[in-house]
């Protein structure tokens, strides 16, 4: 898996929200901490290349508990697609400031 | 991790488990019962994250700041962990529980300490595809220089790295057994043993890893209604189990403490003792107040 299959899932989000009232995380109230956040994080990295530490943040605290997956009309493998990102990050692939990631490294 | 797991602890200290077991364990056979060291592990995390969490969002979280959130936690871990001598690691009990259980249905594993380690699951959840990957080959090397067959794991989190990462990133062709579906393989055979009622019911927690991607759903129910408890759903349960926010205690343990909180409210309202088979979860409700039971001190009573 790759970047291009983390692209291609995520650009399938119709941000409908019905994954969101499962995700445990977003008992934090703010949109990065939940699936549909973290798409939309996630597609601003890569189309955008912007990147704020909060929005990171929420990529890092995704518990991948799957719980959103089930929800989704259009199956995106959301938990997969963000442990995957995760990995692009890391490596370095993906082109944002690297001062957003100096928290999670 | 040039000990192996993400707390740096020496492994001796993990697969002493055995000492005091009553039965005996074998070495030789191709069954290998791989315990993966979370179990055990679980005191030295509750510790680490417990100190972390006192520290995370006060002005000495500055001084940490040199390092990563996630290497701040391997970082303190064997630090902090150094004074829990392994006869006093409560959670060897359920280990113990378990090898009994398999034993007492006569199920034929062997146990060697060498061949027992960490499955590497943080590794792959921090997106480290490179370690991991280098981890699992070797722990799938050692495993297969010692013409293992089939491995039991115990808890989900290894059972999800051997059955179903493995075989992805290494060569890794062994068949992987959970022990619940042992145990209910075995136990249909057995005549209802012990099948007296018990007065209480139980909730039970469904671990994610189990519930949404390895589909170990009905094998707790069945067993624990096979030893005669009654169980009762809470609001979130089977594969909409909510989580105990268990795997971002390394990155925040005050916003995992947040998450437990809500799902304690939700299993406290059935008004029955919990019950799970996860040790992440076990961990992380205790850290926040919260105790459960493992499914293998029921199972322990149940059938012995």
């Amino acid at each position: 898996m790759s970047l291009e299959f983390v692209l291609k899932e995520v650009s399938r989000c119709s941000f409908c929200g019905f994954c969101e009232h499962v995700c445990p995380t977003l008992v934090r109230y703010t949109r990065h901490f939940g699936p549909r956040g973290r798409i939309q994080t996630i597609l601003f990295a890569l189309k955008n290349n912007l990147a704020t530490e909060k929005s990171i943040e929420g990529l890092y605290t995704c518990l991948t508990c799957n719980a959103c997956r089930i929800q989704c009309p259009g199956d995106i493998k959301i938990a997969e697609v963000v442990r995957e990102f995760r990995n692009s990050l890391r490596r370095g692939e993906v082109d944002i400031d690297e001062k957003v990631l100096k928290e999670v490294r | 991790m040039r000990s192996g797991n993400p707390l740096g602890i020496e492994k001796s200290v993990l697969t002493k488990w055995h000492k005091g077991l009553t039965m005996e364990l074998n070495s030789n056979g191709d069954t290998l019962l791989f315990t993966g060291l979370l179990y055990q592990m679980v005191p030295f995390i509750t510790r680490v994250t417990r100190f972390l969490e006192k520290l995370e969002s006060t002005i000495f979280e500055r001084f940490l700041g040199v390092y990563g959130r996630a290497s701040r936690y391997t970082s303190f871990g064997a630090l902090l962990s150094m004074n829990i001598k392994p006869d006093k690691n409560p959670y060897f009990n359920k280990v113990k529980n378990i090898a009994v259980i398999l034993s007492s249905l006569r199920i034929d594993f062997i146990y060697r300490e060498e061949l027992d380690n960490y499955s590497g699951i943080l590794l792959f959840d921090m997106g480290d595809d490179e370690k991991f990957r280098e981890h699992a080959t070797h722990v799938s090397q050692l495993l297969e220089k010692a013409k293992i067959n089939r491995v039991i794991t115990i808890d989900p989190h290894t059972t999800y790295a051997l059955k179903i990462l493995y075989p992805e990133y290494t060569d890794f062709d062994i068949e992987v057994v959970n022990y619940l579906e042992i145990i209910l393989e075995n136990l249909k055979g057995e005549k209802e043993a012990n099948s007296e009622k018990h007065v209480d019911g139980v909730t039970i927690h469904d671990p994610c890893f189990y519930a949404r991607y390895l589909e170990i759903i009905d094998q707790p129910r069945e067993i624990l209604k096979k030893i005669g408890y009654d169980h009762i759903e809470v609001k979130n349960s089977r594969r909409m189990t909510s989580c105990c926010g268990g795997p971002i205690e390394s990155i925040s343990p005050v916003f995992s403490h947040e998450i437990a909180k809500n799902r304690i409210a939700e299993l406290k309202s059935s008004n029955y003792q919990t019950v799970t088979m996860c040790p992440v979860c076990i961990g992380n409700f205790e850290r926040c107040g919260y105790s459960i039971r493992d499914i293998s001190d029921l199972i322990l009573k149940g059938i012995v």
